[in-house]
């Protein structure tokens, strides 16, 4: 995933032309080698590091596909084929766990996605530096937090017999506010403890691509007489579209992914059934079951949809105009 | 240009998600990393021959003490020296011990000894069939406390599936099994006796509210979502039958197991809960609370009832005394029976167990090794501690400083290696005189008045191996959901006759009391 940086330094090389055009791929390729040996050289490191830390490691996917042992070793254990993933997807539980998944991103993707744009905006918007600073490191801070932390604090907040709004209520008169354990309210809880933790974090990249928004353009837009919403509609927000598309498509790879910790520590037997999702079926049947394959098998499952939904809304933004990720 | 800008803040995203990457990476990297060391060590080819040199030993335990006893303390370097051992312990807390094994066992990097909290996990079960560990019988009659100080009965229990001992039982008193316990103070106030059916425990705790005004049994779910943790003790009083952790609740009545979920009393035990919660006498938030938010409140004088070893009594108590200084250790009074029922342990916690990748002489030293420990001259450093240090000698009475030998977390050696008393679950020697005479009391009028044990104990049935923990998952869902009133008790009648009718239940069923069986016919 790192080609970027890489291209922006070999960029200026290219346009040399190569000394024989003419010879066959393989010494051109070799006088390639040889005339860019230092930038290759630099590059090593970061090549290293995704063989053997991203792609190596792939190898271990084909417990998917046998009845790992670990004192048989991968390589040992007997295969099996898809059977795990004929058991996993016959499985009445597959239907309700993508239902828990999807929704609790759809949610996320609705109306945690926006936040952060809306807020970069409004933050450019600022006119005291010093303000906005402040106001920047303020939002930033619970992306530090922990989700043990942050589920803590819900929990006092929230909990029905001491929590602080049900004290509160209860002070007023008002009925108690079950939250924890209400099962129509799980997903939107999931969804507000995420953007409570990381709209902030997620302004940053939207507020580089913002100061990177020529300033002749807003005074061009000034002089024609728009106002700031004006402005920001037709220049702040057309400017950095294209990275609002990037973000959307990386996260959109992500849609099978919910966040272990976070569902884990707010679920509990009355909201199990919207709140069972893959990462807490893995867990539950992986690591305290032990059926290690199994799991290999679900997770295997949930990349090669994430990969999908990539590539596919990579080539849909690109059919609409747009720049994708690659 | 806007090429250029799109590059960069792309790399910057990337970047972004990479440094997030490398930080998860890191974790797994030094867990790797330690677990590597652990197996260097062991496989070092200093194994103890007859020679002088101390056998290097790498243990994986967990620590129930608060805190880790440091790499070189003082008793651990006694305990060496009477071994003629060099040990090298990694302490893993006790919640999250299980997690870890698992994933140990599974990364295949074992340490030299290593504590197998579940003897009939799936995972260690298949492991022993696939010759991971060494079979122990051959060997453990040579060394004489593995056989006095650990019961015939624990090695029986504990062996596998082949009627191999993969592991040394660690032994642990079977009666004083963790049970209710009530403030006697309290319950003196109202004016009421130690209950001892579930209708006068109902009585006591609406009369404690009352007085108090205070939720008498915040009881919480377990953690692991498969049962209902404390209020399991209550559904036990109703049922009979003494919870397995793997299996479920079971109750034998004329040479037959049942799952507690056909019994009609279970679902008395249902509506009973579900009067305590409606009445606030257990935690409105019950389904959501973590055991340890609830043992701190019993310490904080905010709880009236408790599950747990009455030994663990100083825990609490210490605590409790601060705030209230006419607190008596005795007002930490074990019920004896509710409804007749108390349940009774094993006689054994989990196993010690020693993998293959060790030589057979060295596994023969680490036997030594654990045998010579369980003489009482070195045990007792983890008892007691240092003299000065963890205890003085007062009228020729050892007193313990609790505090301090909780500091340097002394107690967790006892997750290495135990020597049982039979009355070491329900009383200390540091107790108060009087209080050890009333808890031995009461653990032999529960033996009197037969305290029932987990009769799966040991027992093995693949099919439920494998589906047995979704089952409990939706059985204790169910439950908590009529507790808190969301669905109608009806829908546990709907739900057992569906049960009733369920092939893999019919099955687990039919394996679970054919190794019942064979079990009895044998012995």
């Amino acid at each position: 995933m790192s080609p970027e940086p890489m291209d922006a330094y070999t960029a200026p090389v290219q346009p040399r032309p190569a000394p024989d055009q003419s010879s066959r791929p393989n010494r051109r390729l070799r006088s390639d080698l040889k005339r860019d040996r230092w930038l290759y050289l630099l590059a090593l490191p970061g090549i290293l590091f995704f063989i053997v830390f991203k792609y190596f490691p792939m190898y271990g996917l084909v417990i998917a596909f046998e009845n790992y042992s670990p004192f048989k070793g991968i390589i040992r254990s007997e295969w099996v084929g898809f059977a795990h993933f004929e058991r996993f997807f016959s499985n009445p539980d597959f239907l309700l766990l993508l239902r828990n998944t999807m929704a609790i991103n759809f949610m996320k993707l609705f109306l945690f996605f926006p936040l952060p744009i809306l807020l970069a905006i409004l933050l450019n918007e600022l006119r005291s530096d010093k303000y906005k600073k402040l106001i920047q490191t303020v939002v930033y801070l619970p992306h530090f937090l922990s989700w043990v932390l942050i589920c803590g604090l819900t929990y006092l907040l929230f909990a029905t017999g001491d929590g602080f709004v049900n004290k509160v209520l209860a002070e007023l008169g008002a009925d108690k506010w079950v939250v924890l354990t209400n099962p129509k309210l799980f997903w939107i809880m999931i969804t507000s403890q995420s953007i409570w933790k990381e709209a902030g974090w997620g302004t940053i990249i939207f507020l580089a691509a913002i100061a990177g928004v020529n300033t002749q353009l807003y005074e061009a837009a000034t002089i024609d007489g728009a106002g700031r919403l004006r402005r920001m509609w037709h220049v702040t927000l057309p400017a950095i579209r294209t990275v609002i598309v990037i973000l959307l498509i990386l996260r959109i790879g992500e849609i099978m992914d919910v966040g272990f910790e976070q569902v884990f520590l707010m679920s509990n037997g009355a909201v199990s059934e919207v709140a069972d999702v893959f990462d807490t079926y893995v867990y539950r049947v992986g690591v305290q079951q032990g059926q290690f394959s199994f799991t290999a098998a679900v997770g295997l499952f949930k990349s090669i949809v994430g990969l999908t939904l990539v590539l596919l809304s990579n080539w849909l933004a690109k059919r609409f105009g747009e720049e994708g990720v690659y | 240009m806007k090429k250029q800008l799109t590059i960069a803040i792309a790399s910057v995203a990337m970047l972004a998600s990479l440094l997030t990457a490398c930080g998860g990476n890191n974790d797994n990297n030094k867990a790797a990393e330690s677990a590597g060391t652990t197996t260097n060590t062991g496989s070092a080819p200093a194994s103890g021959a007859a020679s002088a040199k101390p056998l290097k030993v790498s243990v994986m335990t967990q620590q129930t003490a608060p805190m880790p006893p440091a790499a070189d303390n003082e008793i651990e370097k006694l305990i060496e020296k009477a071994t003629n051992t060099e040990l090298d312990v990694q302490w893993i807390p006790q919640n999250t011990y299980g997690d870890k094994l698992n994933i140990t066992l599974a990364a295949g990097d074992l340490p030299d000894l290593i504590f197998i909290n579940d003897p009939f996990s799936s995972v260690f079960r298949g492991l022993v069939d696939q010759g991971a560990f060494w079979d122990l019988s051959p060997y453990y009659k040579d060394y004489p406390n593995l056989t006095s100080g650990i019961s015939e009965t624990a090695w029986e229990l504990t062996k596998q599936a082949d009627g191999g001992n993969y592991g040394i039982p660690r032994p642990r008193p079977s009666e004083g099994a963790a049970f209710l316990n009530i403030r006697k103070d309290w319950l003196d106030e109202v004016g009421l006796a130690v209950p001892t059916t579930t209708d006068e425990l109902y009585a006591a705790l609406k009369a404690i509210k009352d007085k108090k005004g205070i939720t008498p049994f915040p009881a919480g779910v377990d953690a692991s979502g498969l049962n209902l943790g404390y209020l399991a003790t209550i559904e036990s009083a109703f049922t009979s039958a003494t919870w397995s952790p793997s299996y479920g609740g079971w109750k034998l009545a004329d040479g037959k197991l049942t799952n507690t979920a056909f019994l009609p009393e279970e679902r008395s035990a249902i509506e009973y809960l579900k009067k305590l919660f409606d009445e606030k006498l257990i935690s409105e938030d019950f389904a959501s609370i973590k055991t340890d938010a609830v043992n701190n409140l019993f310490k904080a004088d905010k709880s009236a009832l408790i599950v747990e070893k009455a030994g663990n009594m100083r825990n609490y108590f210490d605590e409790i005394v601060k705030l209230d200084t006419d607190f008596k250790e005795t007002d930490f009074y074990p019920m004896t029976t509710l409804n007749g029922f108390s349940p009774r342990d094993p006689g054994f916690n989990g196993l010690i167990s020693i993998p293959k990748s060790v030589s057979e002489e060295k596994m023969k030293g680490i036997l030594k090794m654990v045998d010579t420990w369980m003489n009482d001259d070195v045990f007792q450093y983890q008892q007691w501690g240092i003299e000065g240090v963890h205890y003085t000698v007062q009228d020729g009475k050892k007193v313990l400083d609790t505090e301090k030998a909780n500091q340097d977390g002394i107690s967790n050696y006892n997750q290495i290696v135990y020597v049982s008393d039979p009355y070491a679950s329900s009383s200390k020697d540091f107790f108060e005189p009087d209080t050890q005479t009333l808890y031995k009391q009461i653990q032999d009028e529960r033996e009197k008045a037969g305290s029932v044990p987990d009769y799966t104990v040991g027992l093995n049935s693949p099919t439920a191996n494998q589906n047995m923990t979704e089952i409990n998952k939706s059985m204790t869902d169910l439950k908590i959901k009529i507790i808190l009133g969301s669905a109608p008790i009806t829908a546990w009648d709907d739900y057992v006759n569906k049960l009733k009718s369920d092939a893999t239940m019919t099955k687990i069923t039919e394996e679970l009391n054919d190794a019942y069986q064979k079990r009895t016919g044998a012995n």
